[in-house]
């Protein structure tokens, strides 16, 4: 069929993603792209820390009110988390430019562990800032 | 689709992003448990005080700078994949890159002028 309504017809794209199962692999690196793009937010905190800290008292002491906020609590722990995931998931990933880690055993297993040490990393800091640790 | 070629020039940013990771891992790492601790128990001379010793102050002025850079790098790659309009996907990276230019800008003139004891 070579008329033009046929050859109008979009044509299928993968990777299919409404049929698509997601796996831990494809999940992790979906997740990767978003802390990544989040870590944006986190760079303007931690910008915005600095040039407040810079311009003097009163507006150091605005930041820490928005900071200090249940909020800004929860913004923080988010984006120390996915700090410490696109670490760990990078770090993988450059294992894996470097051509080492690819059988599936080992990307599942490196996977797990990343997750893991995120979750643990996150945790140790927020004990370590409120002086638990 | 012009069907031009490559367009012999995208290696270079590939490895930029990496090599700014490589970079970002010590730095990003010391910053943000010092971010955190500051911000949740310590006043503003604690804050000034960290930031004036030389390591956090070298730390922090990898962190804006090379983290600004992956973050465009990153971002590039992004809407590069995702985002075919050209009329929308160019603008974008450049509104994109000047964020962080603006950023990376604020950031370091602001740790000058703590690292000089504001």
């Amino acid at each position: 069929m070579h008329n033009s309504a046929a050859r109008n017809k979009p044509r299928p794209m993968s990777p299919h993603l409404q049929i698509y199962r997601p796996q831990l692999t494809s999940v992790l690196s979906v997740l990767h792209r978003g802390c990544g793009m989040g870590l944006g937010a986190g760079a303007f905190a931690f910008i915005a820390w600095i040039a407040a800290l810079a311009i003097g008292a009163e507006t150091y002491s605005l930041f820490m009110y928005c900071a200090k906020s249940i909020l800004g609590q929860l913004f923080l722990f988010g984006i120390s988390f996915s700090f410490f995931y696109h670490l760990c998931c990078g770090i993988r990933h450059l294992v894996f430019d470097a051509c080492f880690c690819l059988d599936i055993k080992t990307a599942y297993l490196t996977g797990y562990a990343v997750l893991a040490g995120s979750a643990l990393m996150t945790a140790a800091t927020w004990l370590k800032a409120y002086g638990v640790l | 689709m012009k069907n031009l070629g490559s367009a012999k020039s995208g290696v270079a940013p590939w490895i930029a992003l990496r090599a700014l990771a490589l970079a970002l891992i010590p730095s990003t790492i010391y910053m943000i448990v010092g971010f955190l601790s500051n911000v949740v128990g310590k006043d503003r001379e604690t804050a000034l005080l960290w930031l004036q010793s030389p390591i956090s102050a070298a730390f922090c002025l990898i962190t804006i700078v090379a983290g600004t850079r992956h973050f465009a790098l990153g971002m590039q790659v992004v809407v590069e994949d995702y985002v075919h309009d050209e009329n929308i996907r160019i603008p974008l990276m450049i509104a994109i890159r000047f964020f962080c230019l603006l950023m990376a800008a604020i950031g370091v003139l602001s740790l000058f002028k703590i690292f000089a004891g504001a």
